[in-house]
Parts: structure tokens; C-alpha cells; sequence
């Protein structure tokens, strides 16, 4: 018994001469870098065929006078008579994201700078930037929630639930719901003074 | 640090260079993450992509069906496939009647982000 006291003696005076535990420690702080794929919008469009001379085309491949085309004309070799309609814009999670890397999404009525080399939608005072269709797919829509990147506090956010006809102003970063819903989206963006936008996002539903 | 553009733009290359085809099909199940495939495929639009390219961290393909192909189907899904036949993604979308007066294309983009 008295072995075991001795021995628990001896313990303790080893610890008191290691001293206490360190109460000091280095952190290492490690920042995470994300990268991501994201997939973006995509655009289905229908091409009409017309009176385009098509090999193999039961209606438009056919040698010599022929009214079978879908206009009930003489098919000529190339792209007479075709007509192109947009039929859908799909948007992962209803979510359309413009980066400024492309035109596609360009309404001719914009006038602000969008640049495709700087990546930067860039306005002076007055000026507009417009999107084509940026979402369509037999849905009905009445809520939107638009935030962008950049410099963008003087400009004033507009929708349209009507493909471009009309437009309603929104704010940015607040949801906000149309009393006139629609199947057609655009957004516009009006500035008053020296604006730049990195990147939009519109949430819908 | 830092995920640099020149990076980015690397796996960009390595992505753009093994996509290849696109694909149709007829299910309006929304698509999942852990889908696999198209999940009702038409065959006959299996097609080598119409055309494809890239910008800064960008790229865009395209897919065409034309007049010929699947007429009298109801199209509902699409997917781009690299090489091996790997789909990359799968975009489902209101139905669209496909007829011989018509040709169909697609246009998808993809961006790597790390800004």
C-alpha cells in the first residue's frame, strides 16, 4: 500500500517539474477557394423549315416542282423561307445568371456599354441596358427577386412579365410579386449617373 | 489565394475538348442530380453537337434535330455528353411537338466560376 503512495509522490513531482500545460496555441486559419461549373440558361428555338430544299425531307426533299413544303411552295436550295420563333428559355432552379461574357441575352435597345472582353455591363448618365427573353416555358410567373454585383446603387431595376412590352420597376434585392402575372421575362436596368454591373441573377417563380 | 482565371480556364480546355453529342428525349421528370441519363432517350437524336465554343470561363454548344429526325415525339428533356458518353447535364422543359416542318435547336452554356 504504501508502494502506491509513494508511487502517486512521484507522479505529482514529475508534473510539477514539466510545469502546467501550455495555455498558448498556434491556429492555423485555412481558407477555402471555391470554384464551380454552373450551368446557365438554355434557349430552344424552332426553325421552320419553309421551302428549303432538304435531302431526305418527305415534304422538302423531293427533285422539281413541288407545293408539299410547309408554305406550299417549290423548295429552292439554301434557307429560303425559314422563319425562326423562340420557343423556350430554361434556367436551372428558375434562376437565369448574366456574366457579360455573351450577347445573347442583348436587347438591341440597350445603350450602356456591354462589354464582353471586360466582362462589365457599363452605363453612363442616362442610359439603358435590356435583355432579350430570358425565361419562357409554358409556366405563368408572377415573382422575382433581381440582385446584381458591382456598382449598381443608383440604378433602378425593371421587369416585365410580358417579354419586353411593359415594364415594372423593382428593387433590388427584395422579391417582389406583379399583379399581372405573365409567361415572358426581361429585365432592364436605368441609370441617372456612372453605373457598372459584374453580374445579375434573377430568382423566379 | 486565389483560384486564378488561367485555372479556371484550364479545366475549361479539358472540358470543352471532351464534350461531343446531344441528346433529346421524351420525360418531363424534373431532372436530379443523380440522374445518369436522359430518362426516355430518343435514339435517333443522338448527334454529334452542331457546333460548340468557348470565351473567358465560358462555353456554349449547340444541338440541332432536324426535319427528318424524331417527327411525331413530344420533346421534353435534352443533355450534352462528353466522349465516352457521359451525360454533363439535363435541362427538362415544356413539351415541344416535333413535326418535319420543323427543325429544333438547342443552346446551352456553361460557366466556371471563381469570382
Amino acid at each position: 500500500m504504501s508502494n502506491f503512495t509513494n508511487l502517486g509522490s512521484n507522479i505529482q513531482q514529475t508534473r510539477d517539474e514539466f510545469g502546467s500545460e501550455a495555455d498558448e496555441r498556434k491556429i492555423v486559419k485555412i481558407k477555402r477557394e471555391i470554384g464551380t461549373i454552373e450551368e446557365l440558361s438554355t434557349k430552344i428555338t424552332e426553325d421552320m423549315i419553309g421551302n428549303s430544299w432538304i435531302v431526305g425531307s418527305p415534304t422538302n426533299g423531293i427533285v422539281g416542282s413541288n407545293t408539299s413544303t410547309p408554305n406550299g411552295l417549290q423548295q429552292v436550295v439554301g434557307g429560303s423561307g425559314r422563319v425562326i420563333t423562340l420557343l423556350r428559355v430554361v434556367n436551372p432552379n428558375n434562376t437565369f445568371k448574366e456574366y457579360f461574357r455573351d450577347t445573347t441575352f442583348k436587347s438591341a435597345s440597350t445603350d450602356a456599354t456591354w462589354n464582353v472582353t471586360t466582362h462589365l455591363l457599363t452605363f453612363g448618365s442616362g442610359s439603358v441596358a435590356q435583355s432579350e427573353i430570358i425565361a419562357t416555358n409554358s409556366e405563368v410567373y408572377s415573382t422575382v427577386l433581381l440582385s446584381m454585383s458591382g456598382t449598381t446603387s443608383s440604378l433602378t431595376p425593371k421587369i416585365s412579365f410580358n417579354g419586353g412590352n411593359t415594364f415594372e420597376t423593382i428593387s433590388a434585392n427584395v422579391s417582389y410579386s406583379t399583379a399581372t402575372s405573365g409567361t415572358v421575362l426581361a429585365w432592364r436596368l436605368e441609370s441617372s449617373t456612372v453605373q457598372e454591373v459584374t453580374s445579375l441573377q434573377i430568382q423566379y417563380s | 489565394m486565389v483560384l486564378l482565371d488561367v485555372g479556371m480556364n484550364k479545366i475549361r480546355d479539358l472540358v470543352y475538348d471532351d464534350l461531343s453529342k446531344g441528346q433529346s428525349g421524351t420525360s418531363g421528370t424534373a431532372p436530379g442530380i443523380t440522374d445518369t441519363v436522359l430518362l426516355s432517350p430518343i435514339s435517333s437524336t443522338l448527334l454529334a453537337l452542331s457546333s460548340k465554343s468557348k470565351t473567358d470561363k465560358m462555353i456554349t454548344v449547340a444541338h440541332s434535330i432536324s426535319s427528318t429526325t424524331a417527327n411525331g415525339q413530344l420533346l421534353q428533356e435534352f443533355g450534352v455528353t462528353f466522349t465516352d458518353g457521359t451525360f454533363f447535364n439535363r435541362v427538362v422543359h415544356a413539351p415541344i411537338s416535333k413535326n418535319n416542318t420543323i427543325e429544333v435547336d438547342y443552346i446551352t452554356s456553361f460557366f466556371l466560376n471563381n469570382e
